[in-house]
């Protein structure tokens, strides 16, 4: 069936992407991936809006630049079609301090041929920000979100 | 062909939270229900995990007091036999402040017997966060 080996596609590319084996992970997207990942690019270059494969070796790149350690372990996925989601837990440990950040995301990918050729993904960006930058921000933002939201 | 679960679940959702009526939605959550929506719970308390019924009824009523749903586009679905995935894009309002928001928002869903088993949302809550304060928060660049 089309949709089980489109998912087998997105596990196998979650597998080397993870693995950092960028030539497998670029094998499972086709040569026109288009890819937008939601998250603030002032902290994450590699996410934001990218086009063609050469994406995925990059952003291999730089988490493997800035994480010594990088697990993920999919919870959830389905298929239909040529669609498939994933959500998939995320445990990078930091090369700069050792501390590990966590997150869960959420991955939508469309395939052409077997291969992915649209990726988007989001997760909760602001616990992520949080962690990288290693202080809690929620403190200084919440008394201001809970004022505007009642302004 | 019998109508997916999600369907049901997406209309009794609608439902309560935008006419305040969880009947039908009471009718189609299971009693041991898990739910989480992963955000900052301190700045909105209807964010977080649940467990059960009575928790998640309650929470959507959080939800209903907060917003009122205006639109949503459905961006991407999936439905398995008993499970479902979809990407949503949400145009919503803050009832107190009467402020627009627009929220991605993705949902995945298990059913038992036609009623909600399991529920993870993931929200772009960076975004969320700027939209609520209503201005741009500044990080530092990384190279």
């Amino acid at each position: 069936m089309e949709s089980d080996s489109n998912r087998q596609c997105v596990l196998d590319f979650l597998q080397a992407f993870y693995a950092g084996d960028a030539a497998a992970a670029m094998s499972c997207c086709d040569n026109d991936i288009d890819t937008i990942t939601y998250a603030p690019v002032d902290l994450f270059p590699h996410l934001g809006h990218k086009h063609g494969r050469a994406w995925v070796a990059e952003a291999i790149a730089i988490q493997q630049q800035r994480y010594t350690i990088r697990k993920h372990e999919v919870t959830f996925i389905t298929a239909e079609d040529d669609r498939v989601a994933a959500m998939t837990r995320c445990a990078l440990t930091k090369r700069n301090d050792g501390r590990v950040v966590q997150f869960v995301e959420a991955a939508f990918f469309t395939l052409r041929d077997e291969r992915i050729a649209q990726h988007r993904a989001f997760f909760d960006s602001f616990d992520l920000v949080q962690q990288i930058l290693g202080h809690d921000l929620a403190d200084e933002f919440a008394i201001s979100v809970r004022g505007a939201m009642e302004r | 062909m019998t109508e997916h679960s999600l369907w049901r679940f997406s209309r009794a959702m609608l439902r309560a939270i935008n006419e305040r009526q969880p009947a039908d939605l009471e009718a189609l959550i299971d009693d041991d229900v898990e739910w989480t929506v992963y955000g900052p719970v301190d700045m909105f308390t209807f964010l977080g995990a649940r467990r059960g019924k009575a928790a998640v009824l309650d929470v959507c009523r959080q939800i209903a007091e907060n917003v009122r749903i205006h639109r949503f586009d459905r961006e991407s679905i999936m439905l398995g036999e008993d499970s479902a995935a979809s990407m949503m894009r949400y145009s919503l309002t803050a009832l107190d402040s009467n402020r627009p928001i627009s929220l991605r928002i993705a949902n995945f869903a298990q059913f038992k017997a036609g009623r909600l088993r399991s529920m993870r949302v993931l929200i772009d809550t960076f975004d969320l966060i700027e939209q609520a304060l209503g201005a741009p928060i500044h990080l530092p660049k990384i190279a």
